[in-house]
């Protein structure tokens, strides 16, 4: 009784160590679980950066958003990622990107949500929305977690919403909403937000810029004008009173300019018949200054009715200054006066054209004879007195070899009746200077009733200038914009970072000015509430401070050495806690080795202080009870042996000297089994905790030797008739734990010896092989072998597989301890009534043969 | 012949005196119960040399590793020529090791003291 006490009181012992150990295990865990918590964060804020990265270089805009639903679902880990652009101007622009499995198809609805939550809510800042205050809303109230933020643009027209959310069914599987989540959010909504802030700008600036050359297509217009003459031509002011008629007009409707000059033309050309909504039409588009093609029924002086097919120009200046309307009505019975017509409108446009620097060229086929105006010579670069020279041919060499065969045959297709007129953008080599110039160009036909060609007319602008210009802002705008949007872009990047840095950073120039800190007035641990530009000398020198002092010891040495300085820097905090702070002192210097900088980075240590100070101690304990345990199991092993022994060598005096009755033989051999039972329990609690504790013993030896001597000791201490195979019995030296791997062998080779089968010749093999990693030793018997629903845990402790079973279920437990150590494995094959095998794999430090 | 048993089991004394005088009738075992009682005995003028010794290892007030180490420093050595087997139930290999390096110690042998052991003991 009084052993099994012990025995008890041992495992008792043995259990509350255990528990010890778990416990110290969980701190570790601990640290490192915060290690990890902060590299997680750190990556997250990494592809945060990727992402705005993929916005900043989207040309899409669809891409561009589904860039930021995409990040705020990656960066967040959050379900569902909805992104809301309210244009305020056109509703129709608006528009709802989400990603991830949103539950309301409805996006209507949920755009409505959202902008009510906005106005409701009134968040300061992008954060969390409490659930509560959105179960009214049909789409919102589907969500456990929201996260959300608004961001108004009136200036550039739009709304722009932000949220993450998780959904009330699929909430389990996502992280809380905690206070990082937040504050990546709102790092995310701010850069995305100056991110389309700054697209939007662009966007301005490029709509402006293609209003620009939608005026200047008016003015090409303005000079067919000057070609179209075969149609009656109204040019009234702004506020369409007409100012100019031309002869084609006077023809066709009676009215001489004399006396409509100063009237609208709706005064007196429209009748009974005229077409009300027509008419509608043409005056809404007349007060919209839009341009407008349009049928009419018109009538003459005469009150005759035709048919006016009306197209009406609306002429701004470089103002964008609204200032004519130009009507052209067409008429294509009148085109036998056209040539008269030109002649006289040539004096007339010769002006506007010169104004607009308008060049005008004409080709008559009949005659072969070609026409220039002054501004086409200029163009050109040729003098207008060089008469001997043949235009055409001058023209053709003049242009860039690039255009000239599309050139060609443009005007090839107009000639041959394909088109009537065409507009390209072309190149040409200046005569006078020989430099490249830019031109805009026009080319129409004019055509007889029978569709015979009469002539050619052409206009031409030079646009060098305009082109370069415009071609160089862009790229003045687009390089600004850019590098304006990248540094702005990474410089609220690292500044947030800095803020929410758990470092504390000091930045100070040379002179040892503060110019840059992190610190937060309400941080807990602020000890230094150095104001900005103050230096750090002259608080040093102000304030007897120590603390301070080290510091500026510390910031000359690194000055003089260039190198990061180390100290440790504690302190008692407004709580009188005792701080821990190890600030790093970073003289930073100029490409040029001039010091620009120190940079103190200060990182709370006194966690991280707190807890290695406990390990340290809890370690030293651990390291004491470990011995004491070591030394506590050896004595009551001995102590539990001692007197078993004595008993043990008792039976076996009197086996040998007295003489006893059968019976009594019978149950002294009984007693001698117990006691060898329990001698061998001891052991394996001896070999077992030998094993956790003790580190691996390196020693070469020949394992064939071990092999036999386990043999040989078997055979002894055993009576059965087993047959001891050997397969390979050369050498085998190897090189790893003998006394380990005796352990192991005695074990598994024992339970074979101890586990035969009644009326079958038994035996048990021993064999080895080995290739260049790893030594592989088998054990095959013949014995009971193992039911195979047992198999899964005879390396459990203290299990087991039969109440026959005479161990303490300790041995095989020992044995797959001892492969994990050696860092082996262990495998059992058996089968009921045939026998087992157990197969050991030992990776070998080295081997030899 | 005269042999000194030291354990702190009697039980074990008892044991070993009768497998000894099993074997030879005529052998006189003089038991001591610690390391201490021993030690004070060789001081003492009742001291007469054995032939051989069998020393426990783990005994309380003063064990067999001090014994051995008494013995070493002792001079003149008390026990000149004679035989010293340690006897131990320890399982624990350095203490085995420990023993054997000892120029003084003939032999280790684990317990309980056999007819076999004390015949090839003797006998040789």
């Amino acid at each position: 009784m009084q052993y099994s006490d012990e025995y008890n009181d041992l495992l008792e012992k043995y259990r509350k160590l255990q528990l010890r150990t778990t416990r110290f295990s969980a701190i570790e865990q601990e640290l490192i679980n915060t290690r990890d918590r902060l590299d997680y964060e750190l990556e997250s804020y990494k592809r945060l950066s990727q992402y705005s990265y993929f916005a900043l270089e989207s040309t899409n805009e669809n891409h561009f958003f589904s860039t930021i639903t995409e990040a705020i679902i990656d960066v967040l880990e959050v379900e569902v990622a909805v992104v809301y652009f309210n244009h305020l101007k056109n509703p129709q622009k608006s528009k709802v990107y989400t990603e991830g499995i949103v539950t309301e198809k409805n996006q209507t609805q949920l755009s409505q949500e959202i902008i009510s939550l906005n106005r409701e809510n009134k968040l300061q800042k992008p954060g969390k929305v409490l659930v509560d205050s959105c179960a009214n809303y049909s789409v919102l109230s589907k969500y456990a977690h929201i996260l959300f933020s608004a961001h108004n643009e009136n200036a550039l027209g739009y709304e722009i919403y932000f949220l993450g959310m998780n959904s009330l069914e699929n909430a389990s599987l996502y992280q809380t909403i905690e206070e990082r989540h937040e504050t990546l959010f709102a790092v995310l909504v701010q850069q995305m937000q100056s991110l389309l802030a700054n697209r939007k700008r662009r966007e301005q600036i490029e709509n402006q810029v293609k209003l620009i050359s939608k005026s200047e297509k008016e003015l090409k217009k303005l000079s067919l004008i000057a070609t179209k003459t075969n149609s009656g031509v109204i040019i009234t002011d702004a506020f369409g009173r007409i100012e100019w008629t031309n002869n084609a007009f006077t023809n066709l409707t009676g009215y001489s300019l004399a006396e409509i000059i100063g009237k609208k033309p709706k005064d007196f050309l429209q009748g009974p018949k005229s077409d009300q909504k027509s008419i509608k039409r043409l005056a809404t588009a007349l007060k919209n200054k839009q341009d407008i093609e349009i049928s009419l029924i018109n009538y003459t002086k005469q009150g005759e009715i035709y048919y006016n097919n009306l197209e009406i120009i609306s002429v701004f200046d470089d103002k964008n200054k609204h200032i004519n309307f130009i009507a052209i009505q067409k008429d294509i019975t009148e085109d036998t006066r056209a040539k008269q017509e030109i002649l006289r409108m040539n004096s007339r446009f010769e002006l506007i054209t010169n104004k607009s620097k308008i060049g005008i060229w004409e080709w008559t086929p009949e005659n072969n004879t070609v026409v220039w105006n002054e501004i086409n010579y200029e163009i050109y670069g040729l003098n207008p007195k060089e008469t001997k020279i043949d235009l055409y041919e001058f023209w053709k060499k003049s242009i860039h070899e690039d255009f000239k065969d599309a050139t060609l045959q443009n005007i090839q297709k107009i000639i041959d009746n394909h088109s009537d007129h065409t507009q390209e953008r072309i190149k040409i080599r200046r005569n006078n200077d020989k430099s490249e110039r830019i031109l805009d160009t026009v080319t129409i036909a004019e055509r007889d009733e029978h569709n015979k060609l009469i002539r050619l007319l052409g206009s031409s602008r030079d646009i060098t200038a305009k082109a370069e210009l415009q071609e160089s802002l862009q790229n003045a705008i687009k390089q600004r914009d850019d590098s304006i949007e990248k540094t702005e872009v990474i410089k609220t990047f690292y500044e947030r970072i800095l803020t929410h840095s758990p470092s504390q950073i000091l930045v100070f120039d040379n002179h040892l000015n503060l110019t840059y800190s992190n610190i937060s007035k309400s941080e807990k641990n602020n000890n230094w509430n150095i104001p900005l530009n103050t230096s750090l000398h002259d608080l040093a020198k102000k304030h007897d401070n120590n603390r301070l002092k080290a510091i500026v010891d510390s910031i000359s040495q690194a000055k003089k050495t260039g190198q990061v300085v180390q100290i440790e820097d504690s302190f008692f905090n407004e709580k009188n806690e005792q701080v821990h702070f190890i600030r790093s002192i970073l003289p930073y210097f100029s490409e040029k080795d001039k010091l620009e900088n120190i940079i103190i980075i200060g990182l709370e240590i006194s966690e991280v202080k707190r807890i290695q100070a406990d390990i340290i101690l809890k370690n030293t304990e651990l390291r004491k009870i470990n011995l004491e345990l070591d030394n506590f199991v050896y004595s009551i092993s001995h102590d539990l042996r001692s007197p078993l022994l004595s008993v043990k060598g008792i039976i076996s005096f009197l086996l040998q000297k007295e003489a006893l009755s059968e019976n009594a033989i019978k149950f002294l051999n009984l007693a001698t089994d117990s006691i060898n039972r329990l001698d061998t329990t001891i052991q394996e609690i001896l070999e077992y905790s030998r094993n956790a504790r003790e580190h691996i013993k390196y020693e070469k030896f020949n394992l064939s030797e071990l092999v036999k001597v386990i043999f040989k000791d078997l055979k002894f201490a055993n009576e059965k008739n087993i047959d001891f195979i050997f397969k390979n019995q050369d050498p085998c030296w190897i090189e790893t734990d003998k006394s380990r791997i005796n352990i192991l062998l005695k074990n598994i080779i024992g339970n074979s010896v101890k586990y035969t089968r009644e009326n079958v010749k038994a035996f048990v093999e021993v064999n080895w092989t080995y290739n260049n990693e790893q030594l592989t030793i088998t054990i095959t018997d013949n014995g009971e072998g193992i039911d195979e629903i047992y198999l899964p845990k005879i390396f459990d402790m203290f299990f087991r597989a039969t109440t026959s079973s005479i161990g303490t279920g300790l041995g095989l437990y020992i044995c797959k301890e001892i492969t994990n150590k050696l860092s082996g494995k262990i495998k059992v094959k058996s089968t009921k009534k045939l026998g087992t095998t157990f197969s050991v794999q030992l990776p070998l430090k080295r081997h030899f043969l | 012949m005269i042999i000194h048993l030291i354990d702190d089991d009697d039980i074990i004394n008892a044991l070993h005196e009768m497998v000894l005088t099993d074997v030879n009738p005529n052998i006189q075992v003089l038991c001591f119960r610690s390391g201490r009682q021993y030690v004070n005995y060789i001081e003492s003028i009742h001291f007469k040399k054995p032939d051989k010794v069998f020393l426990d290892i783990r005994m309380p007030e003063m064990d067999g590793h001090e014994v051995i180490s008494y013995l070493e420093v002792k001079e003149p050595n008390p026990l000149e020529d004679v035989e010293l087997f340690v006897l131990s139930s320890t399982l624990n290999e350095n203490d085995h090791k420990k023993v054997l390096e000892h120029n003084i110690v003939t032999d280790f042998i684990s317990k309980p003291l056999t007819i076999d052991d004390v015949e090839t003991i003797i006998l040789s």
